[in-house]
């Protein structure tokens, strides 16, 4: 996979992967309660091993591929309805400053906006974006990134902490 | 692609990578040296500042991001609204998240001084007017509740969302179930702890307000072991509904939830009572409670428990409201009882318990009496022989009769029937005796029954003092002895017992036969004859016989007891009642007002007799056309019941409720509606839905709406009061016939003909069958029948029917009553409609002198015969009469609804 293009998505297995993830994810959030144990990298390898005993099983290079545009997929429907008015989406806030939720202070459209910069950063750069699917939405270490994409280990650093630093900048436009 | 903003992007990427890991001032050099340009500069800056946070999303995961965004389906997700503002708090942390809503840790945003709270808010979404106003209401009611064990309501509101929510005091402490695993391990250290919390729903019970959802979770210990409730009253403000309307809880606590609660019923005091005696009995057990739809509460079984907490936990949670215990109040003292070893309210399987309990508060006193008092019955065949020995064993018997007699009467008086200590034990033991040992003489035998009927007589067991008093009265026949004064006192407590039984024909046989004897004796025993008489006569529907022996017992009483004791004033009382009751106002009237005076004047202690004789004044009062002496009277009754009850009290409710009546005559009708919302408030809180208290309260709504002329409102709650008579099978309740009578008069004035002729029918039966045809109150069901046969055209009918009505109140001298201008009125229209209106306006002027001077404030009344005086000085052709009358009407343009807009616009041709 040295070519870094994001995989040609093959509909059924993508989807497949999709709800199982949603599922898991879902029961997960369910279970604990508190969010904050919930697990991207457990999660995505649990619903690998359940993928594998399925027929057309995609490799498992493919699969991390699917996973991370699934988790994508899921984060920008999430975002998406909670934007919905039903939801209360535009409840009148007071300044949402930092410090309260462990410190996360980003709301739905910000993960929006993600979305159309990863977008963007892979055009400029692919395999930094490739190397945030993986490793933010997949939840793979970058170890196995750099594994996974056949380059050194250095280098999935190195496009990490770039991407990383340039989707923020956007972000903070 | 645009290869210049890939270009841009690999050379900004290049410079990062190389500065990154620079330090600070290192990195400004570096700048200067590589002539970077202030744009690129700024951009650099930016990524380097982002490398250097360690927060931000990309270092979260991701799963939990789409956390925070809520389920798919689901509310959201309550971290999220950390931060935000409701009323003058900031949500701070959330505390927990339940079936009613969220709640979380709040802190006052204005910070004029630090102030934790607790910030509820409610699952249930506030979008229409209505529901805000109830929504405010209820608020306010609740944010009076000021008390240190309810979690206090500091303020409450409704967000731009509709999202309503509750700033509450936040309370530090563990829930009462936890607590008591850990510190109070004993059944004595719980029972105290839940008697605080019985104290603390009994502040809240006494201002109506029901809890709906308490459970050990809601009940929190402190660290200094104070208890505090919370969420008092919030239940309700989910509730859908109205609050007149049946009002379902959307969601309880399985478990701990009343039958009531469950079915969709009507949620009383008693609701709370059954969660209370679920949580009492997971205090004893240390059993959660069984949930689960159908599931009925297993009984205590726990055989270490005393019995009497298991007959509390029963009476607790019994599945039907009306047999708990009425509030918290009442089974507080239960378990108060229980602590002083007296006996309870709750009823035990078997009537021993009384006995048992009775003897173990009085353990030497009545456990040596009793085992006396066998004893002289069983020695008394022995020792009968020696005539000495007899007496003295017959004066000892007399001593231990009145001993015990003493005793149960202090106890009848004012104590609800279940605490009398009625040891049955000691009667049946005796009687069993008495009836095995035939050595007795006869009249020690006699003796003896009626002690025992006088026994059961007194502790409410009428049919076996009816039985025993038999028994006696046979045994002093057989010896010849049926004229001793003993027979006679035998004979009036059998007779007294079936009054009380509701059988006052046998009552009134066995006293006619004996009247005789009674007014013979002329004592003590003879007043009381004379009433036991009067009372069964009445019973027995014979109410002018009934008044004639309550006057002659009040004649006795006056030489027996000395004119002013409270025996005697009871008696008169009494009399003046039946008089009232009889429909003989002014009699009534006067012997009320000449016999309450005289209570006052010797300073005698006011009780609910004397309540009770004061809204008997009122009500004649009233019917006599005396408003403002009614008035004061019903203030007077009201203001001493408030005294001698604690509220809630169905008594306070029926003085609140008669205080009505009087305002919304001198059109105070503010103060009216007032006073009903109040009694009917205390009426739902204290009476299942079909009780005839809650159908008054109905026709009390819809006489007051009837006044404010909204008809069909008024209609609605008159159609409720007769749906809860029919229902309710409440056939022979006379209330019902004026529930009818005023729903016909509701339908006339919404031109509903038919339906007003049948509901009319409904009141004329009721009332003929329940008072004859010369009763007063007959007389107003004929004034409406009147009313329809004019709706009708039949005025020749009409006229027929109101000349019978007025006759009947000419009988009881009520021919210048309220009731009489309606009937003078509804007179003058069938004369006008017949065409003679020269009688029609005799009628009219001799009606508008009485209403000026029964009812001057009084505008409805005014402004009917006004406008039908006018109308008929036209027909007369009386001009410029008719021009005065008319332009008199028109001053009551406020009430112009009361008569037909066709009407008003006559009234205004006929004044130019």
């Amino acid at each position: 996979m040295a070519d870094s293009q994001p995989v040609a998505i093959d509909d059924t297995v993508f989807s497949a992967v999709y709800q199982r993830l949603r599922e898991v994810a879902r029961r997960e959030r369910r279970r604990v309660g508190a969010s904050d144990t919930v697990n991207t990298t457990a999660l995505v390898h649990e619903v690998y091993i359940d993928i594998c005993k399925s027929e057309n099983a995609p490799s498992i290079q493919d699969y991390f591929g699917y996973a991370a545009r699934a988790m994508r997929n899921l984060l920008i429907d999430h975002a998406r309805r909670h934007l919905r008015p039903k939801h209360g989406g535009d409840l009148q806030r007071t300044v949402l400053d930092t410090g309260s939720l462990g410190g996360v202070c980003i709301d739905a459209s910000q993960a929006l906006e993600l979305d159309s910069a990863l977008e963007r950063l892979a055009t400029l750069d692919p395999r930094a974006a490739r190397v945030v699917e993986l490793h933010f939405f997949a939840g793979l270490d970058l170890a196995r990134i750099a594994q996974l994409l056949e380059v050194s280990d250095r280098t999935v650093n190195r496009d990490w902490r770039v991407a990383r630093a340039w989707l923020q900048r956007e972000l903070a436009d | 692609m645009n290869p210049t903003d890939r270009n841009a992007y690999l050379r900004l990427r290049e410079l990062f990578e190389r500065c990154v890991d620079m330090a600070p001032g290192e990195r400004d050099n570096w700048f200067d040296r590589e002539g970077i340009g202030t744009t690129a500069r700024i951009e650099l800056e930016l990524m380097l500042a982002a490398d250097a946070n360690a927060n931000d999303m990309l270092q979260h995961d991701v799963v939990e991001l789409i956390g925070k965004f809520g389920d798919d389906a689901d509310a959201v997700d309550p971290g999220r609204l950390i931060g935000l503002r409701y009323g003058a708090f900031r949500l701070k942390r959330l505390i927990g998240s339940g079936g009613q809503g969220t709640v979380y840790e709040g802190e006052r945003v204005d910070g004029e001084f630090a102030q934790a709270v607790a910030v509820k808010l409610l699952r249930r979404g506030i979008h229409d007017p209505t529901e805000f106003r109830r929504f405010r209401r209820e608020r306010d009611i609740l944010a009076r509740l000021d008390h240190p064990g309810i979690a206090r309501l500091i303020d409450g509101g409704v967000s731009a969302e509709g999202v309503p929510y509750l700033i509450m005091e936040l309370v530090d402490g563990e829930p009462l179930d936890r607590w008591c695993e850990q510190h109070a391990q004993d059944i004595g250290a719980r029972l105290a702890l839940f008697e605080r919390l019985c104290e603390i729903v009994q502040a809240a019970h006494r201002m109506l307000i029901v809890h709906r959802d308490l459970k050990p979770a809601n009940v929190l210990v402190g660290t200094n072991g104070a208890v505090k409730v919370l969420d008092f009253g919030i239940a309700r403000l989910l509730d859908e509904d109205d609050a007149q309307e049946r009002t379902i809880v959307p969601m309880m606590t399985p478990g701990y939830c009343a039958p009531e609660q469950r079915d969709g019923g009507q949620l009383t005091l008693a609701t709370d009572v059954h969660a209370l005696g679920v949580i009492l009995r997971q205090l004893l057990t240390g059993q959660t409670p069984v949930t689960g739809k159908s599931v009925r509460q297993s009984p205590v079984t726990n055989p270490s428990l005393p019995a009497e907490l298991q007959w509390i936990v029963a009476k607790a949670c019994d599945s039907e409201p009306t047999r708990r215990y009425r509030d918290a109040t009442d089974l507080l003292d239960d378990l108060v009882r229980y602590r002083r070893a007296q006996p309870l309210h709750a009823h035990p399987p078997s009537r021993i318990y009384a006995a048992r309990k009775f003897v173990h508060r009085h353990r030497g006193g009545v456990l040596a009496t009793m085992l006396f008092l066998i004893g002289v019955l069983a020695s008394a065949g022995v020792a009968l022989w020696q005539a000495k020995v007899a007496r003295e064993q017959a004066q000892r018997a007399e001593a231990t009769r009145d001993f015990l007699l003493g005793i149960f009467e202090t106890a009848r008086q004012d104590s609800p029937r279940e605490t009398r200590p009625t040891p049955e034990v000691l009667v049946r033991t005796a009687a069993k005796k008495l009836d095995g040992d035939s050595s007795l003489t006869p009249e020690l035998r006699g003796e003896f029954l009626g002690t025992l009927s006088a026994i059961s007589y007194s502790s409410s067991d009428y049919a076996t003092a009816v039985e025993q008093a038999e028994h006696a009265l046979q045994v002093l026949q057989s010896a010849g002895l049926q004229d001793s004064r003993q027979a006679l006192a035998l004979t009036l407590r059998r007779a007294n017992a079936l009054i009380s039984l509701n059988r006052a024909a046998e009552a009134d046989e066995a006293l006619a036969a004996n009247l005789g004897r009674i007014r013979a004796a002329a004592d003590k025993t003879a007043v009381e004859g004379l009433s036991s008489a009067s009372a069964a006569r009445f019973g027995n529907g014979k109410v002018d016989d009934a008044i004639a022996l309550a006057g002659e017992a009040a004649q006795l009483a006056e030489r027996v007891f000395g004119k002013d004791s409270q025996d005697t004033l009871e008696v008169e009382l009494n009399h003046g009642d039946l008089l009232v009751v009889a429909g003989r106002s002014r009699e009534g009237a006067a012997s009320l007002e000449k016999t309450l005076e005289r209570w006052r004047a010797a300073g005698i202690a006011q009780d609910s007799d004397f309540a009770n004789s004061l809204q008997s004044l009122a009500e004649a009062k009233y019917r006599l056309g005396d408003l403002a002496a009614s008035g004061r009277a019903q203030r007077e009754a009201l203001t001493l019941l408030q005294r001698i009850y604690t509220a809630p009290h169905e008594k306070i409710a029926d003085a609140l409720f008669s205080l009505a009546v009087p305002l919304m005559n001198e059109d105070r009708n503010d103060e009216a509606e007032q006073v009903l919302l109040d009694a009917a408030q205390m009426y739902s809180a204290l009476f299942p839905p079909l009780h005839p208290q809650n159908a008054g309260m109905l026709d009390g709504l819809g006489s007051f709406e009837l006044k404010r002329q909204n008809y069909p409102k008024a209609a609605g709650y008159f159609e409720r009061a007769t749906r809860i008579c029919i229902e309710g099978k409440l056939d022979r309740n006379p209330d019902c016939a004026r529930f009818w009578q005023n729903l016909s008069y509701t339908y006339l004035k919404l031109d509903r003909i038919d339906d007003a002729a049948q509901a009319n029918a409904h009141s004329l039966e009721l009332r003929r069958s329940l008072f004859g045809e010369h009763h007063a109150s007959y007389a107003s069901s004929l004034g409406g029948l009147a009313g329809v046969q004019l709706a009708r055209k039949q005025p020749t009918a009409a006229l027929a029917t109101i000349d019978q009505a007025l006759a009947i109140l000419a009988e009881h001298g009520q021919s210048e009553s309220i009731g009489a201008t309606m009937l003078l009125r509804t007179r003058a229209r069938a004369l006008k409609d017949l065409s003679r209106p020269a009688e029609a306006l005799e009628i009219l002027d001799r009606l508008v002198a009485l209403l000026d001077r029964l009812v001057p404030d009084d505008t409805e009344h005014h402004l009917n015969a006004l406008s039908l005086r006018a109308e008929t000085l036209e027909v007369l052709g009386r001009t410029d009469d008719a021009r005065k009358a008319a332009r008199a009407a028109l001053k009551f343009e406020r009430q112009r609804a009361l008569i037909s807009p066709e009407r008003w616009q006559h009234l205004k041709a006929l004044a130019r």
